[in-house]
This record gives structure tokens, sequence and C-alpha cells, in this order.
């Protein structure tokens, strides 16, 4: 036997074979594009815009869905490189080669699907570690991995089917696949809770096997997804790995095109098998939070507290802050006292499981909740109930703040035609025009004004006076002259005069 | 050059009565034939059925009718096909490769397909390349090579798991003089303790080289015999087509040996 010298191998092309490296290089490029981008808009990555407010539930949410432009270029990944490695014209591995059928066809599904799960994770953790840094979540393992094995699976179905075809061709049906899987978990709905009770484990069951399903509920705080469900979800990966393996198997074993049929069996049949047992009697993916102790805060100075999950601290802090912002605007005597108190609930978690509860709080919980008897406000998250359909942002706060605690009745009249008058005429039309002012002054004073105020169409002198106060001084005339726009005694003159005199004084 | 070649099995492929259609049409016609070990030279004008022949032998494609065996065992029944294509390396005369990749890469992954660590199959790969004249190129890239290295690529990777039986079709296609007489040598080398089966249109290449000539006209075995057989036929020229009678003519006049050290040109034959 001649010595042969051999150059050394880089072990890189060992590591990787069959899957080529460049190809494989731009395929990654491809699939991180959507989750980094999404990433970038959902969580604020990179600075655009203002801070979202990061819940924990969102990401977990979020991690189970925004593979899906990932998936669909992983199936097309899998087709392309079985079209080139698995060609019924190359002579290395055309499917009426000899060679081992483990080396064949499992390890490159195996390597590919690796590769198009770990693309998915890597691309998910700036989100991951955004929601971590600002909240106290911890590591969404579950979620995670669970959002990993679906570009995993379309791998490995576009590796199959690049096999069954032999060439490049079998990038169209495997984009209709990737389109058509895609878009299968739209027309899965689940219908949403029409009461005020919502069930501890909720969500469609063919989450479990497609990959994007409406889940009836919306991300709350407080939500899980349920362990047993990942592992469902892990289980029909290797379902879909094996039948594709076999499927191969079964088609190289034969007379290629000619063998489709047991091939495509091979495939499908398991898949669909185990696809529908999950779909009509798996596991639900969310479970609800327990009922809860809830971290309430009372906002200093006045009859007006602040109740979250103790997972959402984040989101509380924000709440209380603006809240203490609102709050600074009503110094009377009605803020502080108890008879006026009120309760502001954070998100769906404090929606009830159980008919016989109105919250879904622990009996120290709901004793802390309504004691006193207070006008209890609860905010909703994602997903809207008869109780919260109201109050979905600040904005409805600060509404309800000025509804409770300056009721001026006397102004209901006015604030309806306020877009009518083109002139303030009496004191109701002075309130009203004020009242209408205030939710997006009150706003842009917390910080979270979007640049603009809403007012009336009077343009007369009083309120252009109005109209031109900074936010400070609206602020300041407000307090001023609170009890009397309650009772709608702040005429359009006393507006004039009151701006000539502060005027006079500066 | 040194000899090294892996010793393999000599192996019978037992055809019989094989008969195949394309549609309706009948392009192989109770076909029957032993190969042993050797080299075999399927000769035949466009659309004989060599190809067909080899696929069939290949068990890429199913007979009509007959029965197939190589070393004994039936190789038409999925078990069979199994065993069958563990003794089989073919390369179509048309096939595509990995270009993006070294050649030694294409050569070390089908190496590697078949067993052992990655690190052996890349001995194996260098052991085929030396055998086609490649190895010094073997980390060049496959999209940069000539179309005749592009065919010996296309030899080292069916031949590197050194399979009893090797199925070439038109292997010489694309190569030029000097390539085929290495190619000869390659092959009829390989041939020693194996099977060898090449089709080809060239009669040259086929009396060069093979032990065995096979000529396949319409779907029917012809002839059957060595190459001076085939001279001794020629003096019947209404049997042959105007490609058999150029290198009828071509053998006569004594220009074609095995072991000529003087090549000349005539176009592409020799």
């Amino acid at each position: 036997m001649m010595c042969i010298q051999q150059r050394p191998q880089r072990l890189g092309i060992g590591i990787l074979a069959p899957l080529a490296g460049p190809s494989t290089v731009i395929f990654v490029l491809f699939m991180v594009t959507y989750p980094l981008l999404m990433s970038l808009r959902n969580y604020g990555l990179g600075g655009f815009g203002p801070d979202p407010v990061l819940r924990e539930s969102a990401l977990l949410v979020d991690l189970t869905w925004m593979h899906l432009g990932t998936s669909c270029i992983a199936i097309l990944y899998g087709t392309w490189l079985a079209a080139k490695t698995a060609s019924s014209r190359c002579p290395i591995n055309a499917w009426w080669s000899s060679g081992r059928m483990m080396r064949r066809f499992v390890t490159p599904m195996g390597k590919g699907a690796i590769i198009c799960a770990g693309t998915y994770g890597v691309a998910m953790l700036p989100a991951i570690t955004r929601t971590q840094y600002a909240t106290t979540a911890a590591f969404p393992w579950g979620s995670w991995i669970f959002g990993m094995t679906m570009p995993a699976i379309m791998f490995v179905i576009g590796y199959a089917i690049g096999v069954f075809i032999g060439n490049q061709w079998a990038l169209v049906p495997s984009l209709v696949v990737a389109l058509l899987y895609a878009a299968s978990g739209f027309f899965v709905r689940t219908s949403m809770p029409a009461s005020n009770v919502y069930p501890r484990y909720w969500g469609s069951r063919w989450t479990g096997v497609l990959p994007v399903v409406d889940s009836g509920m919306g991300f709350e705080p407080g939500l899980r997804l349920d362990p047993w469900f990942v592992v469902t979800r892990c289980v029909f990966l290797m379902v879909v790995l094996c039948s594709c393996a076999v499927g191969c198997m079964v088609f190289a074993g034969g007379y290629g095109w000619k063998t489709w049929k047991a091939a495509s069996a091979s495939v499908i049949t398991p898949i669909v098998i185990v696809g529908l047992i999950i779909g009509y009697m798996g596991p639900r993916p969310w479970m609800r939070s327990e009922p809860f102790m809830p971290m309430c805060k009372q906002v200093k100075g006045v009859a007006l507290t602040v109740c979250s999950h103790p997972d959402d601290t984040a989101v509380h802090d924000k709440y209380t802050r603006a809240l203490t912002s609102f709050a600074s605007w009503f110094p009377s005597e009605w803020a502080l006292s108890r008879q006026h108190a009120i309760t502001v609930l954070l998100g769906n978690s404090f929606t009830s499981s159980d008919p016989n509860r109105p919250y879904n709080l622990t009996e120290a919980g709901s004793r802390m909740v309504t004691a006193g008897r207070p006008s209890v406000i609860q905010m909703h998250t994602d997903t809207v109930s008869a109780a919260t359909i109201n109050f979905s942002d600040i904005r409805d706060l600060s509404m309800a703040l000025i509804d409770i605690w300056l009721p001026a009745e006397c102004a209901t009249e006015a604030r309806r035609h306020v877009f009518d008058h083109d002139q303030l005429m009496n004191g109701a039309d002075v309130t009203a025009f004020i009242l209408t002012q205030m939710p997006d002054r009150m706003d842009n004073l917390a910080g979270l004004g979007h640049g603009y105020t809403l007012t009336g169409s009077a343009r007369d002198e009083a309120a252009r006076i109005l109209m031109t106060m900074n936010d400070e001084q609206f602020r300041k005339f407000v307090i001023d002259h609170e009890a009397a726009l309650g009772a709608c005694q702040v005429s359009p003159d006393d507006v004039i005069g009151n701006a000539a005199q502060s005027d006079g004084g500066t | 050059m040194e000899d090294c070649v892996v010793s393999g099995e000599d192996m019978d492929v037992k055809a019989c009565h094989i008969t195949y259609r394309y549609g309706q049409k009948k392009v192989l016609d109770d076909v029957s034939y032993t190969f042993g070990g050797g080299l075999y030279g399927l000769l035949g004008v466009n659309g004989a059925g060599k190809t067909t022949l080899l696929k069939l032998l290949a068990t890429i494609i199913q007979p009509e009718s007959g029965s197939l065996s190589i070393d004994g065992d039936e190789a038409l029944s999925r078990q069979g096909r199994k065993r069958a294509r563990t003794h089989i390396g073919y390369l179509p005369q048309c096939f595509d490769l990995l270009e993006a990749s070294t050649v030694l890469h294409n050569v070390q992954y089908a190496a590697w397909l078949h067993g052992g660590s990655w690190r052996d199959a890349g001995r194996r790969a260098y052991e085929a390349l030396e055998l086609v004249g490649l190895r010094e190129r073997a980390q060049s890239l496959v999209k940069g090579l000539s179309g005749g290295m592009r065919q010996r690529l296309g030899i080292a990777c069916a031949m590197v798991p050194f399979p009893g039986v090797l199925l070439l079709d038109e292997p010489s296609v694309g190569l030029d003089p000097l390539q085929r007489i290495r190619l000869r040598e390659v092959l009829h080398g390989y041939a020693r303790d194996n099977t060898v089966i090449l089709s080809t249109h060239l009669v040259d290449d086929v009396v060069a080289m093979a032990d065995h000539i096979l000529v396949l006209d319409r779907g029917s075995l012809i002839f059957d015999g060595d190459a001076d057989d085939l001279a001794a036929m020629g003096e019947n020229a209404e049997e042959m087509t105007t490609i058999w009678e150029s290198g009828y003519r071509r053998l006569l006049a004594g220009r074609i040996s095995e072991d000529a050290e003087d090549v000349e040109m005539y176009g592409d034959c020799l």
C-alpha cells in the first residue's frame, strides 16, 4: 500500500458534514432576521421609540410564535440541502446509493434540526435578556425550548421533501408546505370566554402541533406554559424526525419515485396520528396564576392604591409613578377621602377562575383589595372581558380619576357638545373644555403623553388662553379652581381675568 | 505506479431473461448474461439499451420480467436490493457533485457514508483520489474543475466504497487521450479483483481495456467475446452500424494496442 501523505482536515468540515458551510451561513442569517426584527420592535432593543412595558408573560407567549419566519426558511434550508447532498443525480448519496442509513439521513436531519433550533434560540436571547433586565423574570426555559422545536420540525420535513424529489424543484412544494402549515394555525381558533371568569388552563391543544394558533386569550401577569406541553411538543418533534427518517429509508430502499406512496405514507401517517392525538387529547398550553396575594401600594397622600401580580413589578412601578403624577392634580378632600377611594388592579391575572369568587386572589388578598369598599378599576392585559373592556391603558385611568374625583355633573351636557361650539359661553362650557384637555395633559406631565392634547372646538379668547397654557400652568389652574370647576362656577371672564392677573404678576 | 487497490470480492452478477420497456417500447429483450470478475465493456449505439442495462444491474430500475442476482443472492426483492447495493458502485452518465465543496470533501463524504470515522474516510478518499490521479487537486473546489477532472472525481466517488461491482456509464466522456489511458489502467487494475462493467460507444476504449466485450443492438445481446472475436466478426460488416465499421477498420490497421507507447490522435480517438 502506498503511503499517502494526508493534509490535516479542517475540523469544522467534519462536524458540519454534510451541511455545506456557505449555504448554512446564508440560511442562518435569513432565519435570524425575522425574530431579531420582532425583538427590536416588541422589546425596545436598540432604543427605538419609548421603552415598552415588558412583562414576563408577554415574552413567554412571544417565544412560542416568533419562530414563524424562521420555520418557513428552515424548511427551505432542509430541502435545499437534501436536493444537493441527496440528489438523484449525485453519485455520493443518491437514493440508489448504498451506505449507512443513519448517516445518509438521520445525521444530516439531526444536525440541521439542531442548527435551525439553535438559530431561533440565539436570535431570541436579546429579547430574553432585555426582559430579564427590566423585570424579575426567570429564564423562560419552557417557552424557549418550545419555540425552538418548530424550526427543527420544519427543517426535517423539508429535508424529506428534498430527498423524495431529488432536485431543486423540491423547493416549490417545500415553500407551499411551509406557507400552508404556517397558515393552518390561524384557522384554529379558540373561543374567548364570554364571562368574567377565565378557565385555569386554557389555550388550544393544537398549539402542540401547529406553528401559530389563536390561543383564545392573550398574555397576562402570572401566566405560565405547562411544562408537560413542552414535553408534548418535544415528543412530536421526535415523531416527525423518526417518521421522516423512515420515509427517506423506505424511499431509498425502493425504486425511487415509484416508491413515493410508501415513503409518503411512512412520513405522513405517524405525524397525522400523533398530531391528532395531541390536538384532541393533549394538555392545554397555558396555566393561569393560582389565587395569589397581590402586591399593593398606596399612592402617597391620596386614597389611591395600585395592585399587581407579584410577577408584574415593572408594570406596577410604571403605573405607580403615573398615578402619583395624576393624583397631584387632585389635592382636594375628595381625593383623600376613603369615601372616594380607588383601587387599581393591573391586569387579567385578577380575573377569577372560580365563579364563586370575585377575583383570582387568596382570601387575605381579596380582603386587602376590597377593604374600605373602594371603587375598583381593573385594567386588562391583551384580552378584554366585560369587567375590563373600558380600561386598556393609562389614559383610561386618567379619565376614570377625573370622573371619580372631579365628576362635575353640571357640565355633563356641555361635555357632549364640546366639539360643537366655537365659543365658551358659561361656566359649564369652561369646565367641559378643561375636562376634555385634562387626560392628555395629565399623561404629558406623567411622561407618558403622545405630544398632543385633545381640546374642544371653542376658539374665543378664554379658550385660547386655556389652550396656550403649558401643562404645569394648566395643572396649577385646575388645582387653584378645582372646587369651582366642579360646580361649573368658573366663567370665561374668570379665565381671562386670571390670565391678566398672572401676566400682571409676572 | 504502485498498486494500492484494496482487494475486493470477485462478484458474480447474473442477469436472466431480463426484459424492460419504456412505455410501449421494448428497450431490453430477454437479455441473459453472467458477469464474473474482470472488466466488461458494453458496446452499442445510442438507444441500444446500455444505460438501461446498467441501471437494471444497479437495481435503479426494476425489470418487467427476469431475475437478477449478485454474488448468488437475488437482487430484486427489498432485502435483496439492500444487500446488492452494498456491493455496487454506480456512476451515471450525467451526474452532479457538491460544487461548493472541495474534491476531497466530495469523496470523503461518500466514504464516510459507508462507515468509519471522518478521518478514516479521509484516508480512503485520498486512496481513491490517488487511483484516479486527482490527489494533487484534493483541496480544489469542484466548480473549478475541468470536465475530465469532474469525470474522474465522479469515478472516485463511485469507487471509494471499493465495491465488488463497479458500473460506469460512459466514463470516458470528456477525457483527453492521456486521461483515457490512465483510466484504462485504473479500471484494469480495479477489475483484477472485482467486476467492472462499463458502457461506451468508443470502440477503442473497450478494445484496449475490456476482458470481455458485449454488444447490444436494439435491446438484444448480439455479441459476447473478446477483442479478437470482435475483429473476426467484422467480416460480416452488414451486421454492424457505421460506428462499428470505423472501429473495425482501425482495429485491422493495428493502430490500437493495449501496450502502445506512442499514441497518435485521430479526432478524439487513438
